[in-house]
Order: structure tokens, then sequence, then C-alpha cells
């Protein structure tokens, strides 16, 4: 006799629908394919694990109860992810006494010898992070994707849902805006 | 001439391929003005090492932990244990 298994699904609109319709099968197959982008997007944010992993399992349990409100016509599921994502690590940090944590494990073997150089540029760095912070969800969906994750124009327009130009023109205009927004703080 | 847009994309990409910054804007006089401080903006944005990623015992954790279907909506909790 014929066996008749499902075939496996593999399109993404496919899965998003069926996770519509309440599909935990459907749900857990589109975790398995975003949860590495979900957790370093929050890890770049926060910088601690252990917040990093609660947050990730956040963004997924938000991500299912607000499914029905998800508009498959929209940006991709990921994308909308890392929106949901983002605005639990904001909160997460607003509620933090004083973000100071600095990016202090990333130490990058290229950097300048000088302690004070280094320490220099980890303050900068740091101020760049918490702008990228305050940058719109494109923007900075764009910018951690390009800078942060090490991805090319055609695969961050493919994430996106956008065309490789279209990628182009918001890296310049999130880069003018992190710009404006260190020259702010230089004043201040 | 190429847009600012352009020549920005353009240069991020031959950074990223090892180009030295002098020489990308050597190659775009004209924009000179407007490219070296952006340049220098993106080259403070650390990439996370390709380590940086949840662990296997995490990520199982929180896949079982998913909700199965309609009735588990009001049920599952993620508090950190």
């Amino acid at each position: 006799m014929l066996k008749l298994d499902k075939p496996p699904v593999t399109d993404e609109r496919l899965l998003v629908s069926r996770a519509i319709a309440r599909d935990g099968e459907a749900f857990g197959e589109l975790y398995d394919r975003s949860v590495i982008r979900v957790y370093r997007h929050i890890y770049y944010l926060i910088n601690d694990v252990k917040e990093a992993e609660d947050l990730t399992a956040q963004t997924f349990l938000q991500a299912w109860e607000a499914i029905d409100r998800f508009q498959p016509r929209g940006a991709p599921f990921v994308s909308w992810l890392l929106r949901i994502a983002h605005n639990l690590a904001v909160s997460h940090l607003r509620s933090r006494k004083g973000d100071t944590q600095l990016y202090d494990t990333m130490v990058d073997e290229g950097l300048p010898r000088n302690p004070e150089a280094v320490a220099e540029r980890q303050a900068d760095e740091e101020k760049v992070r918490q702008a990228v912070l305050r940058l719109g969800d494109e923007q900075r969906q764009v910018i951690i994707l390009r800078f942060v994750e090490e991805l090319d124009y055609r695969e961050v327009a493919e994430i996106l849902g956008k065309s490789v130009a279209a990628v182009r023109v918001i890296q310049h205009r999130a880069l003018c805006a992190l710009r404006k927004m260190m020259k702010v703080e230089e004043v201040a | 001439m190429p847009s600012i847009v352009e020549v920005l994309a353009e240069c991020l990409e031959a950074l990223r391929e090892g180009e030295e910054l002098a020489a990308c804007l050597e190659m775009y006089p004209q924009h000179r003005a407007e490219l070296a401080p952006l340049l220098e903006i993106a080259s403070l944005i650390r990439p996370l090492p390709p380590e940086v990623v949840p662990s296997p015992a995490f990520r199982e954790q929180t896949r079982e932990r998913l909700p199965k279907g309609p009735d588990d909506r009001e049920e599952v909790s993620f508090a950190p244990d």
C-alpha cells in the first residue's frame, strides 16, 4: 500500500500560514530556521548569554501569541521576529540599572596595543552600539545584518524582502543617522 | 558620476575585502568629505564572532517548550530557571 506521508514543507510562506492557523509543528520549523539569527541579534544588543537566551525564548513566545497579526504580504517573517526581539531587548535594557556593560569579551586581535588607544576605541564602539539601538527598525536591521552579521547586500535584501538597491540606500541613511547621533554626543 | 550611495556601498565592500581606507578615498575624491566619516562610523561597528550562537541545550530546551497548538497559548512560560 502506498504510504502517503505529508511532503516536507520548505516554503516559508506556507509555514507562516500554518503557524497563523496555530500549527505548532510549522511554528517549530520557523523557530529552527531563525533562532540563531534572533539570538545573535539580541546578543549584540544585550551582551549577556543568559539574558540573550531568555529574551530569545520570549521573542518566540510573543511571536506565537501575536502571529495572527503578522502580515504575510509585508516584511518577511524573520524581519518581524527581529522587530519583536529588538523591542524586548530595549525594554530589558531600560530595566537594567545603567547599561554599562561593555564589550570586553570581544577584544580584537587587530586592535592597537596601546592601552589608551584600545580603551578609546572600545568606548567609541560602545557609543556606536548605543546609537544603533536608537535607529528605526529598517535602518537598525540593515546595519546589524551588514556589519554585525557581515552579510552581503544580496543576503540582506533577501532577509528583509527588499532590493539590493534599497538596502544600499537604507545603509547610507543609517550611517548618516549614526554619524549625526555621534556628533550630537560629542557636542553634549 | 556614481551617487554617494553607490560609492559608499562599493567602498564598504572593498574595505571588507582588505582594501586600505586611504585607497578607497583616493578613488572618489569628489565624495571624500562625505565618505570618510561614514566609513569611520562603519569601522566602529564590531562584527559578532561566528561562535556567538545559542547553545544546543538552550535551543533544544526552548524548542521543547514551544507551544504545540492552539491550546498552548496561555500556558507556556519562559521564565528563567
